[in-house]
């Protein structure tokens, strides 16, 4: 082979690498994000799967050309896939080669399995201690998903077991932050869940309807949780049947049924997957 | 749509499926009952129903709820409100709470895996059972169903033959009616098996 067609040949092969190594990161980020939007129709196993498309490809990635960005996708497929030590890894790695964010990406990781970990071990104050930092603090949203709903089971837990002025300050302290999580990403349904359980407890069943209705539009995590938040809309429609009168009560069933007939319920306290 | 046409589908996908789940178990009843509910409730995500026990961090729904929520619950069915009467009447929160943790993911959120995993205990309201064998049945569900979960070529002959299934009945039935249907089936099944 003559020197010209070596120059060709090598030529032609760093472009084959270049092309296939550009797109194990860019089917990585595409399996990724379908991940996501499946997630959104509640089609969760077919998230999952999509999530671990999303990881092979960013491994391949990582294997034939490192990169921060590769690390950083191998490091968010594999908190979807719930492999923490491996995301903390992969974060420290993507820090390595210049992702900023890596670093405090990968304490979050590390700092959540503490807590999962001190939470099996009984030590439900420490762990809760721990939640409560990352749910203001994390920048990653499963994260603070998951810290939210781990926090709040805490303090409604120990709410239950106070006494009615300090139930009511707990609840209160706990509806401040889920409100800051609210401000900082309006968009999220599973926040405004919580919110809406936690007026629940407060017993604002109008205002705790409202979030529910937020939570069914934008969207929530799982069925259960959507099918938890269709009881509550139902549960809060019972309570105020009883509380309101007159103009108050005729508003707002007015509304509720301008809801319910957008969803199309089969009746005003029967969700369509409730039928028999 | 004739019933038995789907009658005729269903035991067809029941037939596909049988060399993937172990009867023994007693997950194969649950497996393709759960993913069809899902399928003619429209939601078209029977894998999540079998998959439920995923191993992906997803939040959970909030368990703690107020005593008028739990309380709501009971007095709304009137089967649980007729056997928890003397706790109803008694305000018996500690109580009521324990059980609810229970039985609200099968009759407060109709979880289809669940509802067929006590297919028996939910048909003749036998709370009871349903609590003391719960944590017993779910965990050998859980460990039973992992292999299941990795298996693409289960998922790949589950999806066909759900989406044949889909295609003729999405809508038609309720989730009550295609249990029974597929409960008759695969009871019928065991029992040719074991003559």
């Amino acid at each position: 082979m003559d020197k010209k067609n070596k120059a060709l040949l090598v030529l032609v092969l760093s472009l084959f690498f270049l092309t296939s190594c550009v797109s194990h990161l860019k089917q990585s980020k595409s399996f990724y994000s379908r991940g996501g939007e499946l997630e959104r129709e509640y089609k969760m196993g077919m998230a999952y799967f999509a999530y671990k498309r999303a990881h092979e490809k960013a491994c391949l990635q990582v294997k034939s050309k490192p990169s921060a960005q590769a690390y950083m996708m191998k490091g968010l497929s594999e908190i979807e896939l719930e492999m923490w030590d491996e995301a903390e890894k992969s974060f420290l790695k993507a820090f390595d080669y210049g992702f900023e964010k890596g670093e405090e990406w990968a304490q979050n990781i590390s700092l959540f399995s503490l807590a999962k970990s001190m939470e099996e071990f009984g030590l439900e104050q420490s762990a809760a201690e721990i939640y409560d930092y990352l749910l203001s603090k994390s920048k990653l949203k499963p994260i603070s998903m998951l810290s939210v709903e781990k926090y709040s089971e805490f303090v409604i837990q120990n709410a239950f077991k106070a006494e009615k002025k300090e139930q009511t300050k707990m609840l209160e302290g706990l509806l401040k932050k889920v409100n800051k999580l609210t401000e900082k990403d309006l968009s999220c349904g599973f926040y405004h869940y919580v919110k809406s359980q936690v007026l629940s407890h407060m017993e604002h069943y109008r205002r705790s309807f409202e979030q529910a209705v937020m939570a069914r539009e934008l969207g929530l995590p799982t069925l259960e949780v959507f099918r938890d938040n269709d009881n509550q809309i139902v549960f809060c429609f019972r309570m105020l049947k009883n509380k309101l009168t007159g103009k108050e009560w005729k508003e707002f069933e007015s509304i509720y049924t301008e809801w319910i007939k957008k969803w199309g319920w089969e009746g005003l306290e029967s969700p369509d997957w409730k039928r028999s | 749509m004739k019933k038995s046409d789907i009658e005729d589908q269903i035991e067809n996908a029941i037939e596909i499926l049988s060399e993937f789940v172990p009867q023994k178990t007693g997950l194969y009843f649950p497996v393709i009952s759960s993913a069809l509910v899902w399928l003619v409730n429209r939601h078209q995500d029977w894998k999540k129903s079998i998959f439920s026990w995923q191993v992906w961090p997803d939040p959970e729904f909030l368990k703690n709820k107020p005593d008028e929520f739990v309380l709501d619950f009971f007095i709304q069915k009137d089967s649980l409100k007729h056997y928890f009467q003397k706790e109803l009447e008694a305000k018996d929160m500690d109580f009521l709470r324990i059980v609810f943790d229970y039985l609200y993911p099968i009759f407060g959120l109709k979880d289809p895996f669940l509802n067929a995993l006590f297919e028996n205990e939910v048909k003749s309201n036998n709370f009871k059972d349903i609590i003391i064998k719960f944590d017993e049945r779910v965990t050998e569900a859980k460990q039973s169903l992992s292999p299941l979960r990795e298996n693409k070529e289960f998922t790949q002959k589950l999806g066909s033959v759900i989406k044949e299934i889909g295609a003729l009945c999405a809508g038609v039935l309720s989730q009550k009616e295609v249990q029974e249907i597929v409960a008759d089936i695969v009871k019928e099944k065991i029992k040719k098996k074991e003559e």
